[in-house]
């Protein structure tokens, strides 16, 4: 199936897309990787008469650190961040998520940045962003903020974003000596049905832990008793943690579709914190 | 003759060759390919870019052409199923895939072929648990994948020797 038909720009810059999308006003989208938004145009629920090409603005395709930072320009996809040997010295836990994402073709086309702004809901990059406490960056006609991951989303496809506003990078605070991370998850088709991060941060000398799911209500959900458990032993009792998810999952709302049922997912969720608590400490 | 304002000239570089057409803004990849350039190796399955049936390489990456825009391929080089008559790695992914069975239908085999092409870029000598992950979002309903990753290991081997003898 084709979209509906579009006219395609390509700015140079930040300041002209911004102009563009002020010119079309609610009838335009930008475009990055495409690999979400292509998919919407076709089946229709994306509709817009602009299409906002950000590929030719430059200085987006950087990966780097600076002061404690990872820096992830908008424009760089989720291959460049698994294949980047920068990634996998800091934050290695990132890296292998980002080389799980979706199928090869998917992940050498499609953006970081895009993934967050389409807020897909079975998407794998929020759980473990959120729980890393990583921003974003958006940059629109009043200047710019950030905005923590955490707060980034409000719902399925939806996000605080403004629609003229554009991410231009994604920031991670990164401590590897210090920091372990990882992310696991259940698949059906090319997206989770449920996936869960565990950050394992030593702060001052004690460990702090934060879990975090992803998939099953539309945003990052924090697993407060599951990072409760894990901060009070810090060790990784298959148990406690799977009793502490139930916990966390026992008034939890869970969307419904295609990829299991409530009590499944909410399974998975227990089963998952437990894998991705075991990787933090491997 | 086209009804649509949104038009452009576009130049690719399709298997080595420079093609130019006239596209609408929101042609698709393998639209042009097979409708533009009569390239029909190229196949379109569930058009969501889960099965892999219309891969092709773009700027030497593999994509699923039923979801890239056409106009965002402008001075891009492309690689089909049919550059296999000249490129010699992927022409021994079919003599590999013959000798295997590691088809039956036939309909995936353009663009798992093409995958292998890129999988063989990055691995020369790929294991099992490589090709698994790098083919897992191509789909075949015929082979069991079996034989297909039974054809890549011995191409892995096939292209190792050649490279060796060739030192």
């Amino acid at each position: 199936m084709k979209p509906r038909r579009f006219e395609f720009h390509s700015p140079h810059s930040v300041p002209d897309a911004l102009k563009l999308a002020g010119d079309f006003e609610d009838d335009f989208i930008f475009y990055a990787g495409g690999t979400e938004a292509i998919i919407g145009m076709k089946e229709r629920v994306i509709e817009a008469g602009h299409v906002l090409n950000l590929k030719k603005i430059p200085n987006m395709k950087q990966i780097r650190v600076e002061d404690g930072y990872l820096h992830i320009g908008a424009l760089v996809t989720h291959q460049e961040i698994a294949d980047s040997a920068i990634v996998q010295k800091v934050l290695s836990g990132y890296a292998h998520l980002s080389d799980n994402i979706a199928n090869i073709r998917v992940r050498s086309a499609g953006t970081l940045a895009g993934n967050l702004c389409f807020a897909e809901p079975n998407a794998d990059p929020p759980a473990l962003l959120a729980a890393l406490d990583a921003c974003v960056v958006l940059v629109g006609e009043q200047g710019s903020r950030k905005v923590a991951v955490r707060e980034f989303f409000d719902g399925p496809y939806s996000t605080v974003r403004e629609e003229a506003e554009i991410m231009t990078e994604i920031i991670v605070p990164v401590d590897a000596k210090n920091c372990r991370c990882a992310y696991r998850k259940v698949v059906y088709l090319n997206r989770p049905s449920a996936g869960v991060a565990c950050v394992r941060t030593m702060i001052d000398g004690a460990p702090v832990w934060e879990s975090w799911a992803g998939s099953i209500t539309g945003m990052p959900q924090r697993l407060d008793n599951v990072s409760t458990v894990l901060n009070e032993r810090d060790t990784v009792q298959k148990t406690d943690i799977m009793q502490a998810a139930a916990r966390d999952m026992a008034e939890l709302e869970v969307l419904e579709g295609v990829y299991g049922s409530e009590a499944y997912r909410k399974h998975l969720v227990a089963v998952l914190a437990v894998r991705s608590a075991m990787e933090c400490v491997k | 003759m086209r009804m649509e304002k949104e038009l452009s000239d576009i130049s690719i570089v399709v298997n080595g060759e420079r093609r130019n057409a006239t596209i609408a803004h929101r042609d698709l990849l393998i639209d042009v390919l097979r409708h533009g350039f009569g390239l029909t190796g190229t196949k379109r399955s569930c058009d969501a870019e889960v099965c892999g049936a219309c891969t092709v390489l773009l700027d030497g990456k593999p994509v699923s052409s039923c979801s890239t825009l056409a106009i965002d391929c402008e001075d891009a080089t492309v690689q089909t199923i049919e550059s296999a008559k000249n490129d010699e790695v992927m022409s021994a992914i079919q003599v590999a895939f013959i000798k295997h069975g590691a088809l039956q239908c036939g309909f995936c085999t353009p663009g798992m072929i093409v995958a292998i092409r890129s999988l063989l870029a990055r691995y020369a000598m790929p294991t099992e648990e490589q090709i698994k992950h790098y083919l897992h979002g191509n789909i075949c309903r015929c082979t069991g994948y079996q034989k297909i990753i039974e054809a890549v290991q011995d191409i892995g081997r096939i292209l190792n020797e050649q490279s060796k003898s060739a030192m």
